[in-house]
């Protein structure tokens, strides 16, 4: 499950992330909420094109009522630069029927390069 | 890819890179070829690299053959300096104290022997010793080695022009150079010298050295970690490869040439080189990357913060938490068990991918790859199974797998990163926690022994080809997340997830902006009212109580309106339509500029939002007096 949401997710930042809808969003600690907000958030960030390439991937129940926690580590390859940077994500999902949706999403780059 | 303006003639200009007269006349193509955009220039260079080659001659000149005087100490060192120039005509440069001598420079051997020979003279009452610490003598091939250093250093240009090593007289005639053998100790032995004369060093040029592979040189990564440009013109190396060892290591290096060697014929010669060094603007006099761009990816243009809670509670809960869990998890990680339920559940995944920024040149995963779970590599659903520890009992046998550790969060908090949210849903919290640890001492199992035969799938043959015999204990970096949720008047840890990966400094941690109110807090974010959970897109307004404002940081009333219609400094650090937006929020609502600011952030700049979340905190009284102008 945590393996198709994040080829899922990071599929949909690269192509169009307009199209990721959710509820909470931490980009580098600044907090966004909203589904409108945060995918204005998402669209505002400054690269044209970018890809991501998930390095690690663990994922644990994290309530008896289905939640589940992904913690994905990778590299952020921004536009046309191939140096990568580097991050760790937690994605915090709440079953939402037969899907889930993201509760918290929470971005930090990792390395100082 | 971009290319500089005048790069196509670069090609049939190369001979602008060929030696015209002596040493230190390459020194100039590392300024020649930034500047070579000029129109119609075609990659020869002229101008600054003219004057480069000038200061490098000048500094060729100088300081080159070292001289000890003994007996001196009849009169000071001024003296004595001044009294050899006058009797004998040879000055006698950059002398200085060392033990019973003085020792100096002067320009050439020849001036040396010179000198050599007024050796008896009387100084101050005494007969002079002087000598030439060279040949025969102990420690003479550092005094050799670091007089051509200081031949071949120009401190204005902070370059090192190590051109053509071997053709150096003064190395020549002591054999320095002789056989290529030689050469490959020699030049990390110069380098290690440098490093101890604390050059300033920008630029290096070790052109003509007949370099055959990077392999004799990698210790100039050590040196100069900052280095902004290399030439390596006209050597042979022919392997693209070699390159690989200097990945990750110059991360300001700017420009670099190779022309002139076999590689470049590579077809993979550009991008290779260009992944290997990040930050390279300029490859053999063309432009490969565009610096403004470069500069924004590396500077992204978002809030970096160290810390954050969502509300007060929150941080005193889960910052007393981890501080009290690394100090068992460093100490006795025995006692921790009784945080973990039987339902609770803990799993470690590798990242080797990240570059090591540590000086350990082997940094080892060992002890925790046999136990990874990371489920992009590991794909067998029963390894994955084996490897996530439900249930104390379970758990603890993880945690003995990996070293003991020692963290420092208390003493050095800047290294750490950390990050707490409500999970409302089981009235608990995640937390996120960055930083590093030192590995102190082997595990007290070792999962390279035991797991092995229970096993299976990729995960445990690679474990097996591990031996732990080569398991050194290094620093590393880390990312953690705790779900923790209160029961029964402490703390479980329902979920514990730990990414173990190559150490990588704090950088990434710094804060970049300054985020308002400046009260001197770390975290500038107010506590949020009863009842309120994530995902509610309320704004909220900061009671005073817990607040830690200054007082005198706040602008009085009067300031405040002079204020309205320029903008304050405070807001300089806002995109222009964001100023606006503050100003215009000042002027609805009538708060000061510290709390308008908040509350434009925390509406994420919404207008509705801000203004909504404004009336309703202040119907419900929950904004003070003093957030008014």
């Amino acid at each position: 499950m945590s393996e198709q949401f994040t080829e899922f997710y990071y599929n949909q930042f690269d192509s169009d992330r307009s199209q990721l809808e959710q509820s909470m969003l931490t980009f580098e600690t600044s907090q966004v909420q909203g589904a409108k907000d945060i995918v204005e958030k998402l669209v505002s960030l400054p690269f044209q094109k970018v890809g991501h390439r998930i390095t690690t991937l663990d994922a644990q129940p994290a309530s008896p009522n289905g939640d589940v926690l992904v913690l994905v580590t990778g590299e952020l390859l921004v536009d046309e630069e191939q140096n990568p940077q580097r991050y760790s994500q937690v994605f915090h999902l709440i079953p939402d029927g037969s899907s889930y949706y993201v509760y918290n999403d929470i971005f930090r780059l990792n390395y100082g390069a | 890819m971009y290319r500089g303006r005048g790069s196509g003639g670069y090609r049939g200009g190369r001979g602008g890179y060929q030696r015209s007269n002596g040493a230190g006349a390459d020194g100039m193509e590392i300024e020649g070829g930034v500047r070579n955009n000029g129109a119609g220039n075609g990659g020869r260079i002229t101008g600054p690299g003219e004057q480069l080659n000038q200061l490098a001659n000048q500094a060729v000149q100088q300081n080159s053959v070292p001289v000890e005087v003994r007996g001196w100490q009849g009169g000071s060192k001024d003296d004595l300096v001044s009294f050899i120039s006058r009797k004998t005509r040879i000055p006698l440069l950059n002398a200085v104290i060392e033990g019973d001598a003085i020792k100096g420079f002067v320009k050439t051997n020849r001036d040396a022997e010179d000198l050599k020979k007024w050796s008896g003279v009387r100084f101050a009452g005494n007969a002079l010793k002087i000598e030439l610490p060279s040949s025969g003598q102990q420690g003479s091939a550092m005094v050799l080695l670091k007089g051509f250093l200081h031949r071949r250093y120009n401190a204005n240009a902070k370059l090192l022009d190590l051109t053509n090593i071997s053709s150096d007289a003064d190395l020549q005639q002591n054999g320095a150079f002789s056989s290529l053998s030689v050469q490959s100790k020699m030049f990390p032995a110069l380098m290690k010298l440098a490093s101890m004369e604390n050059f300033d060093v920008e630029s290096v040029n070790l052109s003509e050295n007949n370099l055959d592979d990077i392999s004799g040189i990698t210790t100039l990564a050590q040196t100069f970690p900052n280095l902004k440009n290399l030439a390596l013109t006209n050597n042979k190396i022919s392997k693209l490869r070699s390159f690989e060892i200097w990945k990750n290591k110059f991360k300001n290096l700017r420009e670099l040439i190779i022309a002139g060697n076999p590689v470049t014929t590579d077809p993979q010669y550009k991008p290779t080189i260009a992944k290997v060094f990040p930050r390279l603007v300029i490859l053999d006099g063309i432009m490969i990357r565009d610096e403004g761009k470069l500069q924004l990816i590396y500077q992204l243009p978002i809030l970096k913060k160290q810390f954050f809670f969502e509300d007060s509670e929150i941080q005193t809960l889960s910052t007393q938490f981890v501080s009290n869990f690394l100090q068992f998890w460093d100490s006795d990680r025995t006692q921790l068990l009784q945080l973990y339920s039987p339902q609770s559940q803990f799993s470690i995944s590798v990242d080797s991918s990240v570059p090591n920024d540590s000086n350990a040149s082997q940094i080892s995963f060992g002890y925790y790859i046999p136990i990874s779970r990371n489920l992009s590599r590991v794909s067998s659903e029963r390894t994955r199974q084996q490897r996530l520890g439900t249930g104390p009992e379970s758990i603890l046998k993880l945690f003995q797998n990996i070293p003991k550790t020692k963290h420092s969060l208390t003493s050095n908090p800047e290294l750490y990163s950390m990050e707490a949210w409500r999970f409302p849903q089981v009235n608990g919290f995640i937390i996120s926690l960055h930083g590093e640890f030192e590995e102190v001492g082997h595990p007290a199992t070792d999962a390279n022994q035991h797991s092995n035969s229970s096993s299976s799938g990729r995960g445990g043959r690679r474990g097996a080809m591990t031996n732990s015999s080569t398991n050194r204990l290094t620093k590393k970096s880390f990312d953690r997340e705790f779900v923790v949720v209160p029961a029964n008047g402490s703390l479980i840890i329902a979920s514990d997830l730990l990414i173990i990966r190559p150490w990588s400094n704090h950088q990434s941690f710094v804060e970049t902006t300054i985020t308002p109110p400046p009260t001197g807090e770390q975290q500038p974010i107010p506590p949020q009212s009863q009842g309120s959970i994530p995902g509610s897109s309320q704004a909220q307004i900061p009671p005073s109580s817990s607040q830690q404002q200054a007082p005198s940081v706040l602008p009085t009333s009067q300031q405040q309106a002079q204020q309205i219609g320029s903008i304050p400094q405070e807001l300089s650090h806002l995109s222009p339509t964001q100023q606006e937006f503050v100003m215009k929020v000042i002027q609805d609502t009538k708060l000061n500029l510290q709390f308008s600011l908040l509350l434009s952030e925390q509406s994420s700049w919404n207008y509705e939002i801000a203004i909504n979340g404004f009336k309703e905190s202040h119907q419900q009284g929950q904004i003070p007096p003093e957030a008014f102008m």
